[in-house]
């Protein structure tokens, strides 16, 4: 019967598949997870990896033999679709992450409290905008929650130089911020 | 200020910001060449400027960032076989000759020893300047501590990264010959630390 013995060749196939991509799933959700995306989307990558291993080999030995430069150029290209797919749709919101913040303006705030934080918005927005470019990148990414590791591993920058550009940044930041009367208050960054 | 007051309005803007369209968006390729760390800096500069002020755009460099770090062959267990044993090797006798020849005192570990088993690269006599400190993660380690020194022990630096690669400054000078030793730790969920190894390597011929 050629039945069994196809789909014992399928079972082999999905299990080469499966060895292969069990490290890579494992990883996007240690890593997806750090970086704050959806359990969602790291699914959609993985199932992404997974069916274009499985249309370009579809042979055991094949997938079982998949070099860390493929995986790598099948995930990055995998991300890139996902990417362009969400954006064709109208950027429906297939693709996002858990924020620390924004801290949702609670009812019990009195009035001069959102004017206040609606005051700090603007002059904050205007002040980030106003910073030279080398600069304001780094305190975009402070801002959003990236420690200084971070933005160095982005960048390819030494850790001297990531701090020297974001602590000459958040300087300029806190100047502007003052003349447009945002004095400093509290603690330093 | 503080720090998280700025962060929190910073997280309304960005959301208020959120763009109708995406026709000011960088094209996907863009984001790819940051994660990649491709390309002219300033280009790299320039989009990162607009992810990070983007509530769509930011998203979509996570998921790429996410791609890049697990397909990477240094994010876990992919290594190959042969390249592991031979870094373990270099490693581990590199870090053996070190610590018997060296007048410094040897660094003490959580556990008392100084293991070399995840490190990757540079080890042993390395023809051209490393570009890189490369390693092999550890289990729920959230960053890692990476020093080089010099073979009398002076710190040439010190630095924190969540990746399992540290590039080195393209303009540092390597004296030619000379020993150098490079250590990583990891820093585990939790706050306790384990040492992910201790490697040599010189640069020319030995």
């Amino acid at each position: 019967m050629t039945l069994p013995q196809s789909e014992s060749k399928l079972d082999r196939v999905s299990e080469a598949l499966e060895a292969k991509l069990e490290r890579f799933e494992a990883m996007v959700a240690k890593i997806g997870s750090r970086h704050g995306l959806q359990p969602v989307d790291r699914d959609l990558l993985v199932q992404e990896v997974r069916i274009r291993l499985w249309r370009s080999l579809r042979e055991r030995e094949k997938i079982a033999g998949v070099s860390a430069s493929y995986m790598y150029r099948t995930a990055m290209s995998a991300a890139v679709d996902l990417i362009r797919r969400r954006r064709a749709k109208g950027g429906d919101a297939t693709i996002s992450v858990d924020e620390s913040g924004p801290v949702p303006a609670g009812r019990r705030d009195a009035a001069d409290e959102g004017v206040q934080r609606a005051e700090l918005e603007r002059a904050l927005g205007d002040a980030v905008d106003e910073l030279i470019e080398s600069r304001r990148a780094v305190v975009r990414m402070h801002l959003a929650g990236y420690d200084r590791s971070e933005i160095a591993s982005l960048l390819g920058w030494s850790e001297a130089k990531t701090r020297n550009l974001l602590y000459r940044g958040l300087d300029d930041l806190r100047a502007e911020l003052t003349r447009r009367g945002m004095g400093p208050e509290g603690e330093e960054t | 200020m503080k720090d998280e007051q700025l962060r929190e309005a910073y997280a309304r803007i960005v959301e208020e910001r959120a763009p109708t369209d995406r026709a000011s968006c960088p094209a996907p390729e863009a984001l790819v060449a940051l994660v990649e760390r491709d390309g002219p800096e300033a280009e790299r500069l320039r989009t990162l400027d607009h992810v990070m002020a983007c509530a769509s755009c930011r998203p979509e460099l996570e998921l790429l960032r996410t791609a890049e770090k697990a397909a990477s062959p240094t994010s876990g267990p992919a290594v190959p076989r042969y390249a592991m044993a031979a870094g373990i090797a270099l490693a581990l006798i590199g870090g053996t000759l070190w610590f018997l020849v060296s007048p410094g005192a040897a660094p003490v570990y959580r556990d008392g020893a100084s293991d070399a088993s995840e490190l990757v690269e540079p080890l042993g006599a390395v023809a051209s300047p490393p570009s890189r400190l490369l390693w092999r993660s550890v289990e729920d380690a959230v960053r890692y501590e990476v020093e080089l020194l010099e073979s009398d022990g002076t710190l040439l630096f010190r630095s924190t990264t969540t990746d399992t690669v540290l590039d080195v400054a393209s303009g540092h000078e390597w004296a030619e010959s000379a020993e150098y030793r490079w250590r990583v730790e990891a820093v585990l969920l939790g706050g306790a630390t384990e040492s992910v190894g201790v490697g040599t390597f010189s640069v020319g011929e030995p």
